[in-house]
């Protein structure tokens, strides 16, 4: 099983218009830049990282791959909830995790693109890329159909061949299941289904649906808490289409045998009811790390784990966040405005260069993450996501330079050229601070856009306020949500407010008569 | 040779500008010389070709016997003083910076600059106090002044003025073309001044050159202008501009 739940991080941002101003030196700043980005980066190295997917079970199943690991003496972390299959894996083959719970449909479908290829099969083409594969826990998640009890039994729905005589029904599917090579397409076509409504909806968003009766049908996995928290049936797959999914852990053969035996000491050892029941516990506490602490009993060594307090989170997910954020500005804004300067020429060159910049803000976050997460100087780290960053924070400074320049009277700009300035001197003592306030405005659109965007570096293991996010939409916690939500809202407001003032100190007074 | 500038059969075309077309012009150092026509008879492309923010398409123009071509363009610019029509102030200066904005970054001494200044005040009657005032806080008058110091800041061998008046009310624009007519008699100053006034072209110069179409008509005395209309349009340009009093 594998869930996908699609959580981006976007928040789109009006379009502000402001000005800055730069006075030159800025080879400095950049040098800076550099050294923090490889600081945030090289935090990383020693323990063995368990990386795990968006959904409650994939988190519990690292948290007792970390414990394990830690039982046999390894120093072991947990980058939760990053963005999706691809994601995962590449970091896997990339390095920048050790370890992550997948499932065999899962890596025959998405990863090895070989349907129904057996385990020898499976083992043998991940040892060729220096991966290797536990035996299976013990339980089966494949994907299924479910609706609400009350609502079957009414229709006398009970497999899944029963829904073709009920176009009407509503379909909220995930995005991931509409997508996949296993998921909606092949199935509709087996079982010759064609309903009237089919919606992409987030997984943990389509239970409220469902249970509110917004939607009939929706995918989830066989061992989903929320089937029995909701009161809801399972369809049966009488076509036997869905693959199975037996959970496993993938992990680097560069490991220490002796953590793979640590990891493969726990195969056979989870069935699917014990499955139901930690999710159900991880779910209820909102603690994956208690639920780890349940499958291995009163009998594990005391306990390390200390519940962190709400202030140390918030400070430790804002200190990122803004670490994220303003890097990548001061990036965009190091690299943004020469670009900027020659867009305004025009010409090939500078549409261009708009062209471009434009074409990155189209692209959706997760997207460009999974492009990025394969390359070798990226990997699944703080400086893919300051680089993601970056690329979108880029348009806004680029136009508003350019448009800011272009903007200057013509009057102006012969005055200056009849002065006998050098065009050195024309672009730093006329036309930039001219247009500082349409550049000034370009990076507060950018900052503002940031610290909404910064959200999705969770996706990739980088924290931020994405973490309480993406792991209250999966939960379906309000609060949890809210706790990464707010702040990011605060801060954004926040950061709106200081550009302001900063208009006040850069803007030439003389512009602001 | 004593001239200042020469035009030897300059022609440039534009796609949506004014042209000219072969024009052969002098102008002499010493005199204030006034360009005159209707809208768009190519006399600012005149002055724009001499500042470089146009080249000419045939033709070549010369400063005190220097061809201007891109590589002799910065250095002339440093020699001439240009002031157009609502003054080309930079809005994020004071009336001061933008005095001071080339001698600063053309390496001048801090002492001369100062000095300069308050020769330029007494000059063009602009009350220093209002050198620390942004364009915006100066009233149309008082900017053209300012334009007018900044041009005259390095003592240029030619001062080019585009309609340097037109916008101003008539008031204010009487007294600045008077006080212009006496700070260049004072200072011996060489001018180009572009307009589409008759009275002010004969207030300002002796020597009137008169354009229309891209070609020169005409060049003279307003007295010349008057008794020797040389064709129909120069006629009918000289009688258009009745004075008050003839009313």
């Amino acid at each position: 099983m594998k869930r996908g739940c699609s959580t981006k991080g976007d928040f789109p941002v009006a379009d502000l218009n402001k000005r800055s101003c730069n006075r030159g030196r800025h080879r400095g700043s950049l040098m800076l830049l550099m050294l923090l980005i490889l600081t945030v980066v090289n935090a990383s190295a020693d323990p063995i990282v368990v990386g795990s997917k968006k959904f409650t079970e994939s988190y519990v199943l690292a948290e007792i791959a970390k414990r394990a690991l830690e039982n046999a003496g390894l120093k072991s972390e947990h980058r939760p909830g990053m963005g999706g299959t691809i994601i995962l894996w590449e970091a896997l083959r990339g390095g920048g995790i050790d370890v992550y719970p997948e499932y065999t449909g899962t890596i025959a479908e998405e990863i090895l693109k070989q349907p129904g290829a057996s385990t020898t099969q499976i083992r043998n083409a991940l040892s060729a890329q220096g991966i290797g594969m536990t035996d299976d826990l013990g339980f089966n998640n494949t994907y299924a159909l479910v609706m609400r009890r009350d609502r079957a039994d009414q229709l006398a729905i009970k497999t899944i061949s029963d829904l073709q005589a009920r176009p009407e029904l509503k379909f909220g599917l995930t995005h991931e299941f509409l997508e996949r090579r296993d998921g909606w397409r092949p199935l509709s076509v087996r079982y010759q289904l064609a309903p009237a409504q089919i919606i992409g909806i987030d997984h943990a968003l389509g239970y409220s649906a469902l249970a509110k009766g917004q939607i009939d049908v929706k995918d989830a996995y066989s061992t989903d808490a929320k089937i029995d928290d909701y009161g809801l049936v399972t369809l049966i797959d009488d076509l036997t289409f869905f693959p199975q999914y037996k959970a496993v852990f993938l992990y680097r053969k560069t490991l220490s045998s002796h953590a793979a035996q640590a990891l493969n000491d726990l195969s056979k050892s989870i069935d699917e009811g014990r499955m139901i029941r930690l999710n159900s516990e991880a779910e209820r506490t909102k603690n994956y790390a208690a639920a780890a602490r349940q499958f291995f009993g009163t009998t594990a060594r005391a306990s390390p784990f200390v519940s962190e307090t709400l202030r140390s989170k918030l400070l430790r997910w804002i200190t990122r966040h803004l670490e994220l954020a303003g890097i990548s500005l001061l990036l965009a804004i190091a690299i943004g405005l020469p670009l900027g300067i020659i867009a305004s020429r025009g010409g090939p060159v500078g549409h261009t260069i708009l062209g471009i910049t434009g074409v990155i803000q189209t692209i959706p976050s997760l997207a460009l993450l999974a492009l990025l997460v394969p390359l070798p100087f990226f990997g699944i780290s703080a400086r893919t996501a300051i680089v993601a960053l970056f690329l979108y924070g880029l348009l806004p400074i680029v136009r508003n330079t350019a448009s800011g320049l272009q903007d200057i009277a013509k009057p102006l700009r012969e005055s200056a050229v009849a002065l006998g300035l050098t065009a050195g001197q024309r672009l730093r003592k006329i036309f930039l601070p001219l247009a500082s306030r349409s550049i000034l405005g370009g990076i507060k659109t950018s900052a503002v856009i940031n610290i909404g965007t910064a959200t999705l570096a969770a996706l990739i293991g980088a924290g931020g306020l994405g973490e309480p996010i993406i792991s209250g939409l999966n939960l379906n916690d309000h609060v949890t949500i809210l706790e990464g939500a707010i702040p990011a809202a605060l801060l954004a407001l926040l950061v709106q407010f200081l550009f302001d003032l900063l208009d006040r100190i850069l803007i030439p007074r003389g512009l602001r008569l | 040779m004593n001239a200042l500038v020469h035009f030897r059969a300059v022609s440039k075309v534009f796609d949506n500008d004014v042209a000219i077309s072969d024009i052969t012009l002098e102008i002499p150092r010493g005199q204030i010389t006034a360009l005159i026509g209707p809208s768009g008879c190519g006399k600012s492309t005149i002055l724009r070709l001499i500042v470089g923010l146009i080249t000419p398409d045939t033709g070549e123009i010369q400063f005190d016997g220097e061809r201007i071509a891109p590589g002799t363009i910065m250095k002339i610019r440093r020699r001439l003083g240009y002031v157009i029509q609502d003054g080309g102030l930079f809005p994020h200066l004071t009336a001061r910076r933008n005095l001071t904005l080339q001698s600063a970054l053309f390496g001048k001494n801090g002492n001369d600059i100062e000095k300069r200044i308050g020769e330029l005040c007494v000059l063009t009657k602009f009350p220093s106090n209002g050198l620390n005032r942004y364009p915006l806080e100066l009233s149309g008058g008082q900017r053209q002044r300012v334009s007018l110091m900044r041009a005259l800041m390095l003592s240029p061998e030619l001062l080019l003025l585009d309609e340097p008046f037109a916008a101003l009310d008539p008031l204010v624009r009487v007294n600045l073309q008077r006080d212009l007519k006496e700070i260049c008699a004072q200072l011996r100053q060489t001018v180009l001044v572009v307009t589409h006034d008759l009275p002010e072209a004969a207030f300002l110069a002796d020597d009137i050159v008169l354009i229309n179409e891209g070609r020169i008509v005409q060049r003279g005395s307003i007295a010349d202008l008057r008794a020797r209309p040389t064709n129909e349009f120069a006629r009918e340009f000289i009688n258009a501009q009745r004075s008050l009093i003839a009313l």
